[in-house]
């Protein structure tokens, strides 16, 4: 075979050879003077070019549940959670069925949800999977399936990682990629109190929607466009979605002082909805889910 | 003549090598324990759970569900791939893993945002975690869940 065949043919063939899959499964050596192509230079290659671009996806798992668990600290340092046996497992049993209908089942942590003892119209969600859901949310429920709609939400938020969209690209890098002392599995003193300060403003940067404007409008899209898939995918009925929106914008018109005013305009949000829910029909009542729904809530 | 066959050369050698091909891949756990199912099906039978930082040899994928065989045990079941990731997880790291860490090949556990840095936010801002600690405690089991679906009739729209 003369050079310039072989070359037009691996002209052909090595867009297909240096795809991720094939490079990885075997190294290429064929033998013929100057003609060795070895994928571990491919792969050095393509890793020098990478461009160092860090972002919310690259905070692992591990990360996540630790700035998760500061924010829900420092949820639970505002409200008090509530003491409801009945409700919280509940509401944990709904969730975790919920969440393992999702996109994102399985988080470092798990899904975690609980009440919080307060008449405020309040549902927030921390990363890695912690969900909080106030007494007054709750009351704005009206069956099951409402109170479906409202966890839905929010774990839309957590499987998009809404919640670490918001930290700056600063306390990300800094927080993604300290390493512990050569040899060990820990750090230097100088090391965590840098990381610390950077962990704090990580944190700060998570509780600004949560606490004061809310989260962008396009991400509130995805959350309850995520409610309506989680609902279909588990067996809910997804008009539950505008019927909690319908609730909730009530409790907005009348300026009830216990609603926290941190969503968008509730017309695009039903419109919205609306589209996504198009044709199917409301489901029949369930009367095994209404009589769990009451039981389980009595005394919230 | 022989330009045409360099040229098919090129074109079928791809796919004789891709035939040969056999999906080898291993893939860490990245969460504090992984759910393995008997069926890539949410309200699938757990079979067993998996420990943050094991290595797992995949079989074969359906959808975001990933058949994996764990060497040790011999395992074999079904993961959702958000509990997986393909860089491998070290707990303990030596020297060499740090700079292997820093080609992104692998992950350290504990690298960045960790425990020791918890410890001293939690100092430092005066937090008091026993409620978290006491909300992570509650984790229903994967019968609760199947039996909560089955009793609401739920379940029947679950996901592939």
């Amino acid at each position: 075979m003369k050079r310039r065949h072989f070359l037009a043919a691996m002209g052909i063939a090595a867009p297909i050879l240096l795809t991720p899959s094939m490079t990885s499964a075997f190294d290429l050596d064929l033998g013929l003077p100057g003609m060795t192509i070895s994928t571990k230079d491919i792969k050095k290659a393509a890793k020098n070019n990478k461009p160092n671009a860090i972002g919310y996806e690259d905070v692992t798992p591990e990360q996540e549940y630790y700035l998760g668990r500061a924010v829900a600290a420092l949820i639970l340092k505002e409200y008090k959670p509530f003491e409801h046996k009945r409700g919280n497992t509940y509401i944990n049993v709904m969730g975790n069925l919920l969440a393992q209908a999702s996109d994102r089942p399985e988080t470092f942590g798990g899904y975690h949800f609980q009440l919080l003892d307060t008449q405020e119209i309040i549902t927030a969600s921390a990363p890695g999977g912690f969900v909080f859901l106030s007494r007054g949310m709750l009351k704005c429920c009206k069956n099951e399936d409402t109170l479906a709609a409202i966890l839905s939400h929010e774990i839309g938020h957590i499987q998009k990682k809404h919640p670490l969209q918001s930290v700056s690209r600063e306390h990300l890098i800094q927080g993604i990629s300290t390493m512990a002392i050569p040899g060990t599995s820990t750090m230097s003193k100088g090391t965590v109190s840098t990381l610390t300060k950077a962990f704090d403003g990580a944190v700060r940067d998570i509780m600004k929607p949560l606490t004061e404007k809310g989260y962008p409008h396009t991400l509130e899209e995805e959350a309850d466009s995520d409610a309506v898939i989680l609902l279909r995918n588990v067996g809910y009925d997804q008009h539950a979605c505008l019927d909690i929106l319908k609730t909730l914008e009530k409790k907005s018109s009348q300026n009830d002082k216990e609603f926290m005013h941190l969503h968008p305009a509730f017309k695009d949000r039903y419109e919205l909805t609306e589209r996504l829910i198009g044709n199917t029909p409301r489901a029949k009542r369930s009367t095994p889910r209404n009589f769990r729904f009451m039981s389980m809530t009595a005394g919230i | 003549m022989k330009a045409v066959l360099a040229i098919l050369f090129g074109a079928i050698l791809p796919l004789l090598l891709m035939a040969n091909t056999t999906l080898a891949q291993s893939m860490s756990v990245q969460v504090k324990s992984a759910h393995l199912k008997k069926k890539p099906n949410p309200l699938a039978e757990l079979l067993t759970t998996l420990p943050y930082g094991d290595q797992l040899q995949v079989k074969t994928e359906e959808g975001p569900w990933l058949k994996v065989m764990h060497p040790k045990t011999g395992t074999t079941g079904w993961v959702h791939s958000s509990a997986l990731s393909a860089r491998q997880i070290v707990i303990n790291p030596a020297n060499r893993h740090i700079e292997a860490a820093h080609s992104g090949t692998i992950s350290l556990a504990g690298q960045g945002f960790n425990l020791e840095v918890e410890k001293q936010y939690k100092e430092q801002k005066q937090l008091d975690y026993t409620q978290i600690d006491r909300m992570e405690s509650v984790t229903p089991s994967q019968e609760e869940i199947r039996a909560f679906a089955k009793s609401g009739n739920l379940g029947k729209g679950a996901r592939q």
